[in-house]
């Protein structure tokens, strides 16, 4: 079974490389700090990413020290959310309902919030490791030297080694690893490991209306509206 | 591995390692829903280019317009985009084609083939053809309309979002019933369709200035049956944020400096140039400014500088600098103006008006030797000046064209005679001594002229027509004549006896003229060098003479577009001696028709294109012949798929002919001893071309590569061959090109290009052929993630028989990018000419280096 799956997954990714460069596949939601992109066409990247920015199958981006893009794709809204020194090719090929997808990540970290999937639809390929996702959230830190990190936050993943072929499950609360020697193993996620999401945070209100209240006695009290 | 496919492989991989000389190429894909009166977002991609696209340009207009809209498409992170406004996007057809041209000279097109006769053309879809009716309509609703498959993407419903990221973004990925052209998006109530960016698969829109607190969108959509979908309505928070001022202010700026010095055949040209732009908007106003300087800029010769900007909004453009307006086929139609391009659009009446300078004042040369004349005067001639050459233009019009437009216009165009001084280099006028100005005479030009559109049926139907009568004073330095000079005008009319003397007899009453030409010399200069001297041929009877007038011109077009079919009848007379200054270039003395029907078949795989033209000159038998031409074409374009090759075939007759039949004697001498010459006058020859160019793409061990192929021929006879007399030299010209092209792109940075082709020719004025075979190629590398660039080639060109020469090139090119904005760019170059005909032998080197900057 196994087997069948990985040559599944093969199979899409061969797929994958065949795509028409000209699919409309994603969008950018977000682009902060050191962005880049480079399209299946460019021979070089481009800086600052913008906001709204269509994404095509075979795009290519990067992230600096400081940066971050959040991009959702187009049939399902699935988001993955790049945090700072990363780089990865997005891929996708569109089907009657859906896009299949892969991001193929080189090097980084990010948080994918999938939308549930048909089996093999959402792929994560690092160079260690290939993993299949449904319906599922969860960050990914690839490293090519040490390998890579899943931690689950809801759902599963499916993680197969390049290496060995081994493969591991790894749901909710828990932690896979995937070494480039072939070592693959799954555990319960230990306390503060999980990266935090940097741009959760509503943007501060930027008005505060501050009310100075004075009762009978003379105590002042501050009433601060933010809006 | 079968040995074929070894021999493939094997072929390619030696392609691949040869250097060639690539050309960028256009990628588009066509949108496929195009609906009338919704704007039409163009987007496309340069691959395999070389070298820097210096800019893109679309060209549009309504499908069998004449004219197209030229503008520049706006680059955002690497895809070129531009929004066809909606008012081109009609029944009739919308008509387009992609220029991209290139830092090194060269440039590349969509459509490749052609592209200005053979634009892309979309189908504007009408209303769905399905019919709704009113109580289906009402119910869907009340209920609230069907399920619309649309996903919101951004903002999530109550989400609080940055000013400076706000997006509006929906999904229509799973919404593929819905028309596109049935969009409707409100933000906060007001519609802000126009404003977004429309495709199959995402509605965007960018608000600008959202100020912070609580938005609402509400999208509206129908279905292909115009059944109401299910509205999307939700709402977000928008908060400030520091770049707050970027959001208000909106710009782009840009500058460029070259410097060039190429070398050929050992004579060395150096150009420096500087180009700068900067465009942007504030709220509701636009605006443009750039300018070009070029150290080839002289006082003696026009102008090579150039500087614009404008300001525009919805109802007001005012553009001053440089601007090459246009507004009718006779009258104004892209000349140079340094001046004033107004224009007011209201909806039911709009002014358009230009003022300003066509041609600057050249002093140009004064003889340092005079000549003396019989009475001992000293003449000095004065030779190669210009006058300052002034323009004025204006065109009222009413409608917007949509079904009806009718427009009045009136230009007059009139040199300054003060612009040239007679003395110069310290030659003055003086007892004694005269300047002779042997060069150009100051002009002046008046047109007035209306056109109609008249279009129905969806614009399946359209009727445009346009007429116009000019006048033309070919010498205006002695100033406009009285009615009493009237009398004497006609050359050898010295007799005052009230009546103008008319060549080839006959007189006009001074009486008869109620107008003293004097008095209107402010709007026209009349003195005896006006073209024509009259305008009507008063010989004829009146009906004759107006269709025959010599200053007038009149074409007319209808187009019918129906059944995959574009019909286009266009019918043009334009008599000797109409000449506008608006359009100097156009042809004069030429009447004919043309027809042409582009056919779509199979859902826009194959398109056929045929036309059929004839034009004759010599409308009022004032030349020794009239001379007919007449020429067909067809062409077929064939796009099977992403996977199949693309195939253009086209070919076109081209003939001229005149109405001589005979060889004429010309004698030299009819007495003893008889002398004559014989002059064959006759034409009658046939140009003939096909071409067929074949294209396709193939992925083979991760390289991707595009083979292409093509031939061409050329081949003009003469049809009197036959009877003409010894020693008749007919330019006949024979040639063949066959050529092969492949790039290929690796998995790596590397991209190499190979072109290989060989050209024959054969003239009939020469005793032997020509042959050029050329091969080259090229290969780019990029380092440091793109940051710098390498591109290096090789050419070889061979030519033999009449011109007998190799030439080998070897260039190598950089490209450096540097803290985000800067780019510098160097490119050398080294050629050897061995020029065998001559005996000689050159060693060129040329370069150029660029530096720019984009904020």
């Amino acid at each position: 079974m196994r087997k069948l799956t990985f040559i599944s997954i093969f199979l899409i990714l061969i797929l994958l490389t065949q795509t028409n460069a000209q699919d409309k596949i994603a969008l950018t939601l977000k682009a902060r700090g050191e962005t880049k992109l480079k399209r299946a066409t460019e021979a070089s990247f481009k800086p600052n990413l913008s906001v709204g920015t269509p994404l095509f199958s075979e795009d290519h981006i990067k992230t600096g020290k400081d940066g971050l893009a959040v991009l959702v794709f187009l049939d399902d809204k699935s988001q993955i959310k790049v945090r700072e020194n990363s780089e990865m090719i997005i891929r996708g090929v569109k089907g009657q309902d859906a896009i299949s997808k892969i991001v193929a990540m080189s090097f980084g970290t990010l948080k994918a919030e999938v939308s549930p999937q048909r089996k093999g639809q959402f792929v994560i390929a690092t160079p260690t490791s290939v993993a299949s996702v449904k319906g599922t959230v969860f960050w990914v830190q690839s490293d090519p030297i040490n390998g890579d990190v899943f931690y689950g936050l809801s759902g599963s993943i499916e993680v197969t080694n390049n290496e060995s072929g081994a493969t591991i499950v790894v749901g909710a609360n828990q932690t896979g690893t995937s070494t480039p020697s072939g070592d693959v193993n799954v555990e319960k996620t230990k306390e503060n490991t999980v990266p935090q999401d940097t741009d959760q945070e509503t943007p501060a209100p930027s008005n505060i209306l501050k009310i100075q209240l004075r009762n009978s006695q003379g105590d002042i009290k501050d009433l601060k509206i933010e809006y | 591995m079968n040995r074929a496919k070894f021999i493939i492989i094997f072929l390619l991989l030696i392609f691949q390692v040869t250097l060639a000389l690539a050309q960028g190429k256009i990628v588009h894909r066509p949108p496929r829903d195009v609906f009338v009166n919704t704007p039409v977002l163009i987007e496309a991609l340069v691959e395999d280019n070389t070298a820097e696209i210096k800019n893109i340009k679309i060209f549009y207009r309504i499908a069998g317009k004449s004219a197209f809209v030229e503008d520049e498409m706006h680059e955002i992170m690497g895809i070129f985009k531009y929004n066809i406004p909606a008012k081109f996007v009609t029944d009739e057809g919308l008509e387009y084609l992609i220029i991209a041209e290139f830092a090194n000279g060269s440039m590349a097109a969509f459509p490749e083939v052609d592209p200005y006769n053979v634009p892309m053309f979309l189908q504007v879809k009408s209303r769905p053809l399905t019919t709704t009716t009113d109580s289906q309509k009402t119910s869907a609703d009340l209920q609230g309309g069907l399920p619309n498959n649309a996903i919101i993407l951004s903002p999530d419903d109550g989400q609080v979002v940055a000013a400076e990221e706000a997006v509006i973004a929906v999904s229509l990925f799973n919404a593929q019933n819905i028309a596109l052209n049935t969009i409707k998006i409100l933000l906060d109530g007001v519609d802000v369709t126009s404003n977004a960016q429309i495709s199959e698969d995402l509605i965007t829109v960018q608000p600008r200035n959202l100020f912070a607190g609580l938005h609402t969108v509400k999208i509206t959509f129908e279905n292909q049956n115009q059944i109401p979908l299910n509205p999307l309505i939700w709402s977000f928070t928008v908060v400030r944020s520091i770049t707050e001022a970027e959001r208000v202010l909106n710009y782009n700026a840009n500058i460029t400096a070259e410097a060039t010095s190429e070398q050929v055949r050992g004579i060395r040209q150096n150009i420096k140039q500087v180009r700068a732009s900067l465009n942007g908007n504030y709220d509701w106003i636009n605006f443009d400014a750039s300018t070009y300087i070029s150290d080839q800029e002289s006082p003696y010769k026009q102008p090579r500088n150039r500087y614009s900007a404008t300001l525009s909004t919805n109802y007001l453009k005012l553009g001053i600098g440089d601007v090459n307006p246009q507004f009718s086929e006779f009258g104004l139609r892209g000349k140079r103006v340094r001046g004033i391009n107004a224009r007011l659009m209201l909806k039911y009446f709009n002014l358009h008006l230009i003022y300003g300078e066509t041609e600057r004042s050249i002093t140009g040369t004064i003889s340092s030797t005079p000549d003396t004349l019989n009475d001992g005067t000293l003449q000095y001639n004065r030779t190669g000046y210009t006058y300052t050459r002034n323009l004025f233009a204006v065109r009222p019009y009413f409608g917007s064209g949509q079904n009806f437009q009718f427009g009045l216009y009136f230009l007059k165009s009139i040199d300054d005679t003060l612009s040239v001084d007679l003395g110069m280099n310290g030659i003055y006028p003086q007892a004694g001594q005269i300047i002779k100005l042997s060069g150009s005479r100051p002009q002046d030009n008046i047109v007035v002229g209306s056109d109609l559109t008249i279009a129905f049926d969806n614009k399946r139907f359209v009727w445009q027509t346009e007429a116009a009568l000019s006048y033309w004073n070919r010498d205006i330095t002695g100033g406009a004549l009285s009615k009493a000079e009237l009398d004497t005008m006609a050359p050898g009319d010295t007799l005052i006896d009230g009546k103008i003397s008319i060549e080839g007899g006959g007189s006009i009453d001074l009486k008869a003229i109620p107008i003293d030409p004097s008095s209107i010399s402010g709007i026209f200069i009349i003195n005896k060098n006006i073209v024509p001297i009259l305008p009507l041929n008063t010989d004829t009877n009146m009906v004759y003479a107006i269709l025959n007038m010599p200053s007038s011109a009149f074409r007319t077009a209808l187009t019918l577009n129906y059944f995959n079919n574009y019909l286009t009848f266009k019918y043009q007379r334009v008599g000797p001696d109409f000449r506008s200054f608006g359009n100097p270039y156009m042809r004069s003395d030429i009447q004919g028709f043309s027809l042409g029907d582009r056919i779509r078949l199979f859902q826009n795989k194959l398109f056929i294109t045929l036309n059929f033209e004839q034009y004759r000159d010599n409308l009022l038998k004032q030349n020794k012949a009239t001379t007919t031409t007449t020429s067909f074409s067809a062409g077929l374009a064939l796009y099977l798929g992403d996977n199949l090759p693309t195939i253009n075939l086209n070919t076109m007759q081209y003939s001229r002919k005149n109405d001589i039949n005979t060889i004429d004697t010309i004698w030299i001498s009819t007495v003893e001893p008889i002398s004559y010459r014989l002059s064959d006058n006759r034409e009658s020859n046939m140009t003939i071309r096909q071409d067929i160019r074949i294209e396709h793409k193939i992925d083979i061990l991760n390289v991707k590569n595009t083979v292409s192929f093509n031939y061409a021929n050329s081949d003009r006879s003469d049809r009197l061959a036959s009877s003409r007399l010894t020693g008749y030299a007919f330019s006949s010209m024979t040639t063949s090109m066959l050529g092969f092209g492949l790039n290929s792109t690796f998995p790596f940075p590397l991209k190499t290009s190979f072109r290989l082709s060989n050209n024959h020719n054969e003239s009939g004025l020469s005793t032997k052929p020509y042959d050029f075979v050329s091969v080259s190629g090229q290969a780019e590398y990029s380092f440091w993630r793109g940051m710098l660039s390498t591109i290096g080639g090789y050419s070889l060109t061979n030519g033999k028989g009449l011109v007998d020469f190799t030439q080998q090139n070897v260039f190598l090119g950089v490209q450096l990018k540097f803290f985000n904005i800067h780019q510098l760019r160097g490119y050398g170059s080294f050629t050897n000419l061995n020029d065998r005909t001559s005996s000689e032998v050159f060693n060129d080197f040329s370069f150029f280096l660029t530096y720019s900057m984009a904020l």
